[in-house]
């Protein structure tokens, strides 16, 4: 399998009153195409900065991010939008769903970003929506629908315009066992669909072992459990 | 206080001390209305009391006797009764007339006095202090304007008249400053030599004015007063006491209040929208904390008293800050605003402790009428549903929001009535529903058809277009506060705007049209062939005079029209028109401005003693078709029979009357003749001014254009002081518009950051807000218009008027369209540079 991400001796340092408090601390790695990977840590671990910085949302303080031919540590800003348009998805704790958007047309916001005609993104989005049997929910608005179904609309979200690689920052965190485990399984189903590189940010040991990679951050530094 | 009373009122004030800035927003909104509330309380009650200290100033006298025909012998007797009572007196001449000076002629309003005048107040003179036979006092706006000055001669009727000095002051003129004919003073012993008066002066007020000696108190001037309109019995005798002017001053006053009142209170409504609105969705957020409060064991009514004891301290800061607001708004605004209402008096602004409690009290009541059923429908909220977060917000039944919408409605109606009358508390708040459940209607369609708008946007090219029109639609809630609270402000604006504009344009029109701009009067008979020579030389073609013949009402279908000593406010008016001098005609045809609306105008050569009645004036004095009317015409009863009614077009400006009756019965009373024509270059009027002033100089000659234009001119200062109130009733609306965009800061911030992680870059984010505001803006402009647009027909069809719209009306629709832009945009610059990652670690 092909790299399609890889970080570089990436540091992140944040300055508190007057005291540089290093985040991250020299990562190297490399991420594959199709792979799922579980980044594990305590809280305050600086896991979603990685992933943030991974995602190009956040500039590292120092280090290399390249994705496919791309540098992402060298993009201007239009450019980063630009890739993540067109090449990443992302699923949130908290769902952040539009909320003046209803299910259809959430699902369908990134295909219209990138310019798709709006009629055609919601036909695709309802496919996708009912494929994870919320058909019943597809003009819902968020404030309609239950935790559950709030991120599985979030699942669809980043999967419909077929990016190349999720970015998952504790996609179960806010739901019930119940829930999680039918979110997390439509996760691990639509990924499978979609060949997708999937980078989950958990706490949830059972989470992180269902991923066929598991990096644990432990005092800024990446450690791969995989390889030990 | 109990200690659970105690630990509600510490709770109300921990949640105030969290929120302040919220809070302090929400009294924001409403405290500007009650600033000028406040303001205009000071305001009126200032006049009002200096009105009061400096009403004998006014009058210049504590009894003045009024008439326009000369004193009988009786009411010469009256007077030197009064003089033997130890009252001073002194006489005066009021009247109009054409001055020659210096190869000018213009009209003035002459005033003959004797040295005692004035008996109060000051008559303040640059020149010679003393002014006898031969001299004249001239006011400033003449020196200015027609370059006279001391030592110059003008002539007034057959007098040379030396100008001896310059009128800075003069008592008695409260309201405007000098009219289209300005004021001249002269020696009453000057007025036999200018032949004037005697020649037959259609209006000439001949008054005597009395001030007390030391030794009468104020209850002695109130018997002279009952002593003199027992004493003289006919209505054309006006008595006035100083008393009267206090209370006529205080009337107009008191109406010109009205308008910076119901201004105000559209500012307050505006405030009130946005401040019920805002709490409105403040409550809502507080549903977890209720749920946490309700989990501890706090009671539903004390959440009840928590929730309301917050909306009180809205209520009261709103009071206090517009009090504060209106206390330095009086201070600084005060002689502006006098400046614009063109009031002479020397009034200092005064703060009375009363308006500041009215204002906290009409806060109060509001804040808590507008949030009472959202506060219950929060404590009523079962606190698991709250916690499970089943509840994210709590609306109110359609019942409660109807309720909440009366009760507001009648806490403004009770304010107004109880600031001015029922009639017009309830003219304003039936008018205030109309527009407020127009513009409901209107935003209900405009975000109807905008969503609909949504299904042909599909195409990429439309990303932007349908992400901000969705932004706009989905927002509903938010998007009504802002264009409610956005459009009647503006209607506001606009409809003063274009009432005046139309209002203007229809008076202007006149000059530029074959209507006529001169007027003619006090014309002799004799001098008829003459005048109309001179008019026909330099107009081109003969004009029509009209005789015009002084009268009075002395019966009604056989009861006398007397004098009253106490007359009731609500008759006063009909009073005042059954008592006051006509001028009547008498004629065979009617003219073209003329359209009979009941009953029959008589055939030529009618013998019948018929009457015809301008049709305002018929129901302002109350007189019906069939009415037999007796008319006193110098001494001489002529009665007829009301046999129809006719409707002017008085901006014809034909001579037109209130009174007409065939030539029969009216051709040997005494009489003036006037006439209206058409002169069209300047130096024309000139010359026929100057012409007539030199051959016949008791004619007077009247400019309609340069009377039009001091109307325009003080129409245009009050509708100024109007607009300063109005333009702040928009900046409520741009607070309420700042303030809901602060409050959802935050969300817009995660929302942004969102769209960002998706995607879009800062360009498409900014241009989605643009969008949505430009909607805003845009929708706002249509409304307004129409709304103003809709008031301004009613108001011109009830004042027969036509309207227009002038090119700065476009200029300011645009301005409508880019202030929400403009504002939004500036407010929301922080999110757009906002952080991604700050905002999800938050």
């Amino acid at each position: 399998m092909s790299v399609i991400l890889s970080l570089k001796n990436v540091c992140k340092e944040f300055s508190f009153a007057d005291e540089n408090l290093k985040i991250l601390d020299e990562i190297n790695c490399e991420l594959l195409f199709g792979e799922t990977v579980a980044i594990t840590g305590p809280s305050g671990s600086g896991k979603s900065t990685l992933l943030g910085i991974m995602a190009g949302l956040e500039p590292p303080t120092s280090g290399e991010i390249i994705f496919g031919e791309r540098k992402i540590h060298e993009s201007s800003d239009d450019e980063l939008c630009f890739w993540r348009r067109s090449e990443v998805g992302f699923i949130f704790q908290n769902f952040r769903l539009v909320k003046t958007l209803s299910a259809i047309e959430n699902v369908a916001f990134p295909l219209e970003i990138q310019g798709e005609n709006a009629a055609n993104a919601q036909q695709k989005a309802c496919d996708l929506l009912s494929e994870l049997r919320l058909e019943h929910r597809l003009n819902h608005f968020p404030h309609q629908l239950s935790g559950g179904e709030k991120q599985r609309v979030a699942i669809a979200r980043a999967y419909v315009h077929n990016p190349k690689v999720i970015f998952a920052d504790e996609p179960t965190g806010n739901l019930d066992t119940h829930s999680a485990e039918k979110v997390l399984q439509s996760l691990m189903t639509i990924n499978e669909t979609h060949n997708t590189t999937l980078i989950v940010v958990t706490h949830d040991a059972a989470i992180a072992q269902r991923m066929s990679r598991q990096l644990e951050l432990i005092a800024g530094k990446l450690k791969d459990d995989s390889q030990s | 206080m109990t200690p659970k009373a105690k630990g509600i009122a510490k709770l109300t004030a921990q949640i105030f001390y969290f929120y302040w800035k919220r809070i302090l927003f929400f009294a924001l909104c409403m405290a500007l209305g009650i600033a000028f509330l406040f303001t205009i309380g000071n305001l009126t009650h200032a006049v009002t009391e200096q009105v009061s200290a400096q009403a004998r100033d006014i009058l210049s006298a504590d009894i003045e006797i009024s008439s326009y025909r000369k004193f009988s012998e009786q009411h010469q007797e009256i007077i030197t009764q009064l003089i033997s009572e130890g009252y001073t007196t002194t006489h005066v001449v009021n009247f109009v007339s054409m001055i020659s000076a210096k190869q000018q002629s213009f009209l003035a309003s002459i005033k003959a006095i004797d040295n005692k005048f004035p008996l109060y107040g000051e008559l303040q003179i640059s020149g010679k202090q003393q002014i006898t036979s031969g001299e004249c006092w001239i006011a400033e706006s003449i020196e200015l304007q027609f370059d006279l000055h001391r030592g110059d001669v003008i002539k007034l009727g057959k007098a040379p008249l030396q100008i001896t000095g310059i009128i800075k002051k003069e008592p008695g003129r409260v309201f405007g400053a000098a009219g289209f004919a300005p004021r001249i003073i002269i020696a009453n012993s000057s007025i036999k030599q200018t032949q004037l008066v005697a020649a037959g002066k259609s209006r000439v007020r001949y008054a005597h004015l009395f001030c007390r000696s030391a030794q009468h108190s104020d209850r002695d001037v109130e018997k002279t007063i009952d002593f003199l309109q027992t004493k003289i019995k006919e209505t054309h005798v006006r008595i006035t006491s100083f008393k009267n002017t206090q209370r006529n001053v205080s009337r107009i006053m008191e109406r010109q209040s009205y308008f910076f009142l119901l201004i105000s209170i559209v500012t307050l409504v505006v405030g009130a929208v946005g401040m019920g609105a805002s709490t409105y969705s403040f409550l809502n957020e507080q549903l977890q904390e209720v749920g946490v409060f309700r989990a501890l064991g706090i009671e539903s009514h004390k959440i009840f008293q928590l929730y309301l004891g917050l909306c009180l301290i809205i209520g009261i800061l709103a009071g206090i800050i517009g009090a504060v607001f209106g206390y330095v708004l009086n201070a600084v605004g005060f002689h502006y605003i006098i400046y614009l209402l063109q009031l002479n008096l020397q009034i200092q602004p005064s703060v009375h402790w009363w308006y500041f409690v009215e204002g906290i009290v009409l806060s109060v009541l509001l804040t808590l009428v507008i949030n009472y059923h959202k506060v219950k429908s929060l404590a009523s909220v079962s606190p698991m549903e709250i916690l499970r977060g089943n509840v994210s917000h709590k609306n109110i039944s359609s019942l409660a929001k109807f309720t909440t919408f009366l009760c507001t409605t009648v806490v403004f109606f009770s304010y107004v009535w109880y600031k001015s009358n029922l009639a017009t508390a309830s003219y304003f708040c039936l008018a205030l529903i109309a527009v407020i459940a127009t513009t409901f209607v209107m935003i209900v369609v405009c975000l109807k058809l905008l969503e609909t708008s949504l299904h042909y946007l599909s195409s990429p090219i439309f990303f932007i277009l349908r992400c901000g029109i969705r932004q706009l639609v989905r927002e509903r809630s938010r998007t009504f506060v802002f264009l409610v609270s956005l459009t009647i402000g503006f209607s506001l604006i606009n409809t003063l705007n274009l009432v005046y504009t139309s209002l203007t344009t229809e008076v202007f029109s006149l000059s530029s049209t074959r209507v006529p701009n001169i007027f003619l009067a006090d014309v002799l008979k004799k001098q008829v062939p003459d005048v109309g020579k001179i008019i026909a030389d330099s107009s081109g073609s003969a004009i029509e005079f009209s005789s015009l013949i002084r009268a009075r009402l002395k019966s009604i279908n056989g009861d006398a029209v007397k004098r009253q000593v106490q007359v009731p406010d609500e008759e006063l008016e009909q009073y005042r028109w059954r008592t006051r001098e006509y001028n009547l005609t008498y004629k065979n045809t009617l003219n073209d401005s003329e359209k009979i609306v009941a009953g029959h105008f008589w055939q030529a050569n009618e013998n019948k003693p018929h009457i015809s009645l301008e049709h305002d004036f018929a129901s302002r004095a109350n007189l019906k078709m069939g009415d037999v009317l007796s008319f006193d015409i110098q001494g001489v009863e002529v009665t007829g029979k009301v046999t129809s009614i006719r409707k002017i077009d008085w901006l014809s400006m034909k001579p037109n009357f209130f009174v007409v009756m065939p030539p029969k019965i009216l051709d040997e009373a005494p009489q003036t003749f006037i006439a209206s024509f058409k002169l069209d270059s300047k130096n024309k009027i000139i010359e026929v001014q100057k012409k007539l002033a030199q051959r016949f100089a008791n004619v007077v000659v009247i400019n309609v254009t340069t009377v039009l234009q001091t109307v325009e001119k003080l129409l245009g200062y009050f509708l100024s002081a109007l607009q300063v109130v109005a333009w702040f009733c928009i900046f409520v609306g741009v607070i309420i518009l700042i303030g809901t965009l602060g409050t959802g800061h935050r969300e817009r911030f995660s929302q942004v950051a969102l769209l960002k992680t998706m995607g879009c870059n800062k360009r498409q984010i900014i241009c989605i807000d643009a969008i949505e505001f430009l909607c805003i803006g845009t929708v706002t402009a249509v409304l307004s218009f129409s709304i103003s647009l809709g008031l301004t027909v009613l108001h011109n069809y009830y004042f027969e008027l036509s309207t227009s719209i002038n090119s700065t009306q476009y200029i300011y629709f645009a301005f409508i369209v880019l202030l929400p832009l403009v504002i939004g945009i500036v407010v929301n610059s922080k999110i757009y540079r906002a952080d991604v990652m700050k905002n999800f670690r938050k």
